[in-house]
């Protein structure tokens, strides 16, 4: 008698707690497409969210195209952040998505890395002397930050030399998440990373902030694919002052400023 | 079709036609033991050999990228011997993918040679014919099948290759710049149009060569019962 | 010579062999199934590792130190399924050995002639009957000049006609040639008929070896104490007297009358008696069918077997025959060595 009411009690108590343990009474989830080069500050922005506001956040990292081709088909992302503006356009022209509902949400700085640092020598100095085997950019046809690349060698007038050198080759990585692989495994001395892969792990001594005016700026702009409330609050926060910090410290520029 | 897209092909059939060879060459001599062997290693290396089936084909290009880095043992023993750096090149594709496509050429081999059973090889012996005498009269003619189906099995997975020249090829144009990898970029760039003709010429150009290799088996067989 | 004393140990295939015999025509090895043959004729050849001692006329092919290859001990095997290269011509398989050895000791023509292989040597060996594929595998044995013929039941897998086909060729490819031959088979008939001498295993072990009438006439071994036990005389044809019978004198004098047989006068045969078709007679027979009567007098006289039997050895004017005959009518007719008996031989019994 006594054991079956204990277990009975048990039992209530175990279904209490499995209620209480979900603490968001109208909670959504959230899914975002973003582009691999954006991934880590999203994280860092979706965590202070979840802090704050009852909705979990789901991340599908991935390369822009992709993400772009699987929301043509159907895929039911709520979210999508791409890496340029061509894509979110291509929904808007493909009438995936209404004009109103795209719009920038950061601006991309690039960086040039050299994880084996030789000694006394800058990064920007052993490009500028052709001091590598192997320089590593993103495709510049797939890639914003590749693009953005190729316009940095241009306009300091390396361009048609590397292409024109044998001892010196361009490596084209798929995206930018690439490119810095290439350059951690030591395959490649120097590449043309984001520079939000560098800012924060690497010491300041191994890259070099490319100025901006060196090249057309790197605009990437969001898509809102659903119009949920949690949506509009996730989009709010991220284009707010807690958004824009993280943004800022995780060194990407502001779409107002330029 | 671009003139990118067809350099890409080339590279693509130049990739799977080196690769191919180098296997059947180096396949040779490690089926023909495989197949002969009681040796209790065995087993482990026919799992050694089989890893690239199931490996997935990044995980394989994650390991060379790593493998090929100029602090690594591999380019240091390269160095010494005077080779360039195998990372973004040709040559280190053709290691790539003769890792990649190992089990498809010795597998096929190994069925051959063990399904050719002892009392020809035992025959030969006794008429007077060495180890290599019998090897190249016996084994070779009557494992034609199998060189065929070796060779095909290797030539068409090199040229579908995709994870492991994504590792690291680095896409360098006339040099690394394969087909699976160009069709993939046109797909990522929206250019759907160059994607589609770029799949459409490589489908084309591999059932040719297929159609090749098996019409020149048939032609071969009939003219042997002959 | 040709000297053995080794053996083999592996799991289901041990042997243990001794022996000893002349480097000169046909020695069989006879046993039931099971009995190690073909594993001794492997060892011979060098395609099985055996420990121990081999010597073929003076030439080591194994010692405790050394182990000579196959491929070096210049053989000639036939084995029991008709084992030709598939991917060449009959031609082409004839060639194989010849390519890699001295010439060979006789023409390729005359080898050719001799088994009848002129027509065949364009086709490929999937197009050819298996009689026809055992007489491509002897002729590709002899041209690679072989210091050592080995036969592993060469007429088992044929059916009985083609058998009787292929066995004049054998005949003649065995006594046309100086080469030293090793014959594997379970058939007394096949042995009757060739062998020289003969090696009597049983159970992995060879438990005797000699001259083929002795080894027959050895009343202790089991082949002597079965009902397989037989005897072969060697003799020639020559005119009949009799209408529809052969004639054969044997090398003693005396006249045997066998089925009709299409062989020519002179032609030197054997016949093999089958010991349980000899009964024996004290006085001589009359008016009788069986027309083969010889006198003969018993040499001696084995113990009783399973089956109630004895084998009597009588030697009938200087040739061995063997009989077998129940104890009881041994005890009733009081046989002792010593005695002169009549041998009957139906004439069926004797087979070519």
């Amino acid at each position: 008698m006594i054991a079956i009411e204990s277990r009975a009690i048990c039992v209530c108590c175990l279904l209490g707690f499995s209620l209480l343990g979900t603490p968001k009474i109208s909670a959504d989830t959230i899914t975002v497409a973003v582009a691999s080069n954006f991934a880590e500050t999203l994280e860092a922005i979706s965590t202070k969210f979840e802090q704050q506001f009852p909705h979990d956040v789901v991340l599908v990292r991935g390369s822009s195209g992709r993400h772009f081709a699987q929301i043509v088909n159907g895929a039911p992302f709520d979210v999508f952040l791409s890496a340029d503006t061509r894509r979110p356009q291509a929904l808007v022209d493909a009438e995936v998505v209404e004009n109103s509902k795209v719009k920038p949400y950061a601006i991309g700085r690039l960086a040039l890395w050299s994880s084996i640092p030789t000694a006394n020598k800058l990064p920007r100095e052993r490009l500028v002397e052709g001091d590598f085997n192997h320089l590593a950019i993103a495709n510049p046809r797939l890639a914003p930050y590749g693009k953005a690349a190729m316009e940095v060698l241009e306009n300091i007038g390396l361009a048609s030399l590397i292409q024109s050198s044998s001892e010196n080759t361009l490596v084209y990585g798929e995206n930018v998440a690439q490119a810095f692989q290439f350059v951690a495994t030591d395959n490649a001395e120097l590449g043309f990373v984001a520079l939000s892969q560098v800012i924060n792990s690497v010491p300041d001594e191994e890259y070099w902030q490319v100025p901006a005016d060196l090249h057309a700026p790197i605009v990437q702009s969001l898509a809102q694919l659903t119009d949920t409330e949690a949506v509009k609050q996730f989009l709010n926060f991220l284009t707010g002052s807690e958004g824009s910090l993280l943004l800022r410290q995780q060194g990407y520029l502001l779409p107002t400023q330029n | 079709m671009q003139p990118s897209d067809i350099t890409a092909l080339i590279i693509s059939l130049k990739l799977a036609a080196y690769s191919t060879l180098i296997l059947l060459v180096l396949g040779t001599p490690l089926a023909w033991w495989l197949s002969q062997t009681r040796n209790r290693l065995k087993p482990v290396l026919e799992a050694l050999i089989a890893l690239p089936l199931v490996l997935p084909p990044t995980v394989l290009g994650f390991y060379l990228l790593i493998g090929f880095a100029p602090s690594g043992p591999i380019d240091s023993l390269l160095d010494s011997l005077g080779i360039p750096s195998l990372a973004f090149s040709f040559q280190g594709l053709v290691v790539g993918s003769v890792i990649y496509s190992l089990p498809f050429v010795v597998q096929p081999l190994q069925t051959a040679f063990v399904g050719l059973g002892k009392r020809q090889l035992e025959l030969a012996a006794t008429l007077g014919a060495g180890p290599l005498d019998r090897f190249f009269t016996i084994v070779l003619p009557l494992s034609k099948l199998g060189y065929l189906t070796a060779a095909v099995l290797g030539f068409a997975h090199t040229l579908g290759e995709f994870g492991v020249v994504l590792m690291i090829g680095g896409n360098i144009p006339g040099e690394t710049q394969v087909v699976s990898i160009q069709i993939y970029d046109h797909v990522e760039a929206l250019d759907y149009t160059s994607a589609h003709t770029l799949a459409l010429g490589l489908l084309l150009i591999s059932f040719l060569v297929l159609l090749a290799v098996y019409g020149i088996n048939r032609q071969s067989r009939l003219v042997t019962l002959q | 010579m040709i000297r053995a004393d080794f053996r083999l140990e592996r799991i289901g295939l041990s042997i243990q062999a001794e022996f000893s015999v002349p480097a000169k025509g046909v020695t069989a090895i006879f046993g039931p199934s099971g009995s190690g043959k073909t594993t001794l004729l492997r060892v011979l050849a060098g395609l099985e590792p055996a420990v121990g001692s081999l010597t073929v006329n003076d030439a080591c092919w194994l010692s405790p130190n050394s182990f000579l290859v196959a491929h070096k001990r210049r053989l000639g095997y036939v084995f029991q399924e008709p084992s030709l290269f598939t991917h060449l011509s009959v031609w082409g398989n004839l060639q194989y050995g010849w390519k890699r050895g001295s010439r060979p000791a006789w023409s390729v023509d005359d080898v050719v002639e001799m088994l009848s292989l002129g027509d065949l040597l364009k086709q490929r060996p999937e197009t050819l009957s298996g009689g026809e594929q055992q007489r491509v595998a002897i002729a590709r044995a002899l041209l690679g000049n072989p210091r050592l013929l080995l036969f592993d039941e060469p007429l088992s897998a044929l059916d009985i006609e083609s058998r009787s086909q292929l066995m004049p060729f054998l005949e003649k490819v065995l006594q046309h040639n100086d080469i030293p031959a090793f014959y594997v088979s379970h058939s007394p008939d096949e042995v009757a008929r060739l062998a020289d001498h003969l090696i009597l295993m049983e159970k992995g072990r060879v438990v005797d070896y000699g001259a083929l009438a002795e080894m027959l006439g050895n009343l202790d071994s089991n082949l002597a104490l079965s009902d397989e036990a037989f005897s072969v005389l060697e003799g020639t044809i020559v005119q009949s007297s009799a209408p529809g019978l052969t004639c054969v004198k044997t090398d003693g004098g005396h006249r045997l009358y066998v089925p009709l047989h299409s062989s020519e006068a002179g032609s030197a045969v054997r016949l093999k008696v089958s010991a349980k078709d000899v009964s024996l007679c004290l006085i001589k027979p009359d008016k009788t069918s069986i027309i083969n009567i010889l006198p003969s007098n018993i040499k001696s006289i084995s113990k009783v077997s399973n089956n109630g039997s004895r084998t009597l050895k009588l030697d009938a004017g200087g040739a061995q025959l063997l009989s077998r005959v129940s104890d009881f009518s041994c005890q009733q007719l009081q046989l002792r060595p010593g005695l002169d008996v009549f041998a009957q031989i139906k004439s069926a019994a004797l087979v070519f």
